[in-house]
């Protein structure tokens, strides 16, 4: 029985070094045809600010983004934006195909790293509730907001927070989904 | 002799195994305990609980073992090694099933949070004999649980299911109080207001709930209750973090319609308010499981 238990022990050990990634990574991105789409609604969400073209270069902000989204069942898209005041604002926009507890809420990534204050839900002039929370107490200061809508930018499809949203998208509603975060650096 | 022989090695193997076969979990766990992450303060409030209860357990385990050696009364605890390597075969062999099958249907690693429960289900006997002296102990494994970066997950997906209960309660609640009220969705129209009073994910009584459940554990393990005493004290800590929430959501839209509003001048007076009835919610939700806990006693419904 010894023996046995070692030797799954040892294959227990070994599961994480299975080359799974590459194969699911393919499948997952190789679906999505709705980059237009995704920036139009983007720009419908954001009344007052004009969306700049998609930041290709810096996709994965880091390694362990990278191997986040390895995983991600969607796409990520990063843009830049500018308001009518001049002042510049980077744009992060998560595309998923499925409910999936892999799209959380943008303060529960940053929460590894910097004091979270949360700061309510708000909504803009389009009546678009939008949840809104600063990062980081001292030195660099995120301020963010986020919100979550169907792949069109439906009003009754958009939620401040991502178990509303969940919820919806498990009684169906929509096939895509958006989550789409609006950050500014002070 | 060679079954105490066994003992001593299983003493150090099974620990050792547990280690190589979980390293991923406890890498995992580590990173997120070291650098932030997953765990908040509500999940680092339960590791803290727990590690205050089990060295409390095994302290007075030692002592009592320590009294009984002089006394020349220590009846060995004998341990069926066999058992405990039979049962930990079991769950890895458990983990590896479900880690291909989830790798080859789902094409990615199973969820870290069932990777953990494995965990806790395969060290948990393990941890129950050694600190308590028994095979199996559900509120140490409760406990163990909550140890978990739990709240982020029990966040995304009770918030939503929280408020609507919330809402709904307290709605019900205001109009049996004769305040007209109805609820729509997370929101409620209270009294005269035109616009509805939104109930935000702050508002969901998760915290309340989460608190009320380690809470429960905690005093379940420190009165050693038996099975059923602990799943009645978590059941009684749930109805009570659902009912004070319901209170609490109620007495804030009270709060918002009534002409008390306009009386607040100063800035910040609201949010005080609103901070005031939330903590005092809190702590009668607190002592209210602490006294719900305490009624009950070991052997009552077992």
């Amino acid at each position: 029985m010894r023996i046995v238990l070692i030797f799954l022990c040892v294959l227990a050990a070994a599961l994480p070094f299975m080359p799974v990634s590459s194969l699911s990574r393919a499948s997952h991105l190789g679906s999505f045809h709705d980059d237009e789409v995704v920036f139009k609604t983007t720009q419908k969400l954001l009344p007052g600010m004009e969306l700049l073209a998609r930041n290709q270069k810096d996709q994965f902000a880091s390694s362990q983004e990278e191997e986040f989204y390895k995983h991600f069942p969607g796409k990520l898209y990063r843009f830049n934006a500018l308001s009518s005041e001049g002042s510049r604002y980077q744009v992060l926009v998560r595309l998923v195909n499925k409910p999936s507890r892999k799209l959380h809420s943008l303060k529960e990534c940053m929460a590894g790293k910097f004091p979270i204050e949360d700061l309510g839900v708000r909504y803009d002039v389009e009546g678009t509730p939008w949840q809104h929370f600063r990062a980081g107490q001292t030195g660099v200061i995120y301020l963010v907001r986020e919100t979550f809508c169907d792949l069109n930018g439906s009003k009754n499809n958009r939620f401040a927070d991502v178990s509303s949203w969940y919820w919806r998208a498990v009684m169906g509603g929509s096939e895509k989904w958006l989550s789409v975060a609006v950050i500014s650096r002070r | 002799m060679n079954n105490i022989q066994s003992r001593k090695q299983n003493k150090y193997v099974v620990p050792l195994l547990l280690l190589l076969a979980f390293w991923p979990v406890l890498n995992w766990l580590f990173r997120n305990l070291t650098r932030g992450g997953l765990y908040g303060p509500e999940d680092v409030i339960s590791i803290f609980s727990a590690l205050l209860i089990l060295l409390e357990l095994h302290w007075t385990r030692q002592l009592k073992c320590k009294l009984k050696l002089n006394e020349g009364d220590l009846k060995s605890e004998e341990i069926d090694s066999n058992k405990g390597i039979g049962y930990l075969t079991c769950v890895v062999a458990l983990y590896i099933v479900l880690q291909i099958a989830h790798m080859y249907f789902v094409l990615e690693p199973l969820p870290m949070l069932v990777q953990e429960a494995l965990f806790i289900v395969a060290v948990a006997p393990f941890l129950s004999r050694y600190i308590l002296g028994s095979n199996f102990n559900l509120s140490l494994f409760a406990m163990l649980f909550y140890c978990l970066p739990l709240y982020a997950s029990l966040e995304f997906f009770l918030s939503f299911p929280f408020r609507l209960l919330a809402t709904s309660g307290a709605a019900l609640l205001l109009s049996v109080t004769g305040i007209p009220s109805s609820p729509h969705d997370t929101s409620m129209f209270v009294g005269h207001l035109a616009v509805p009073v939104s109930i935000e994910p702050a508002c969901s009584g998760l915290r309340f709930f989460f608190a009320g459940q380690v809470l429960a554990c905690f005093l379940s393990l420190r009165l050693r209750l038996g099975p059923y005493q602990t799943i009645f004290a978590c059941l009684a800590a749930l109805v009570l973090a659902l009912g004070a929430n319901i209170l609490r959501i109620a007495s804030l839209s009270v709060l918002s319609c009534s002409s008390l509003v306009d009386s607040f001048s100063a800035p910040g007076q609201m949010e005080m308010a609103h901070e005031a009835i939330g903590i005092s919610s809190f702590i009668v939700t607190v002592v209210a499981a602490f006294l719900c806990v305490k009624f009950l006693r070991p052997g009552k419904f077992n």
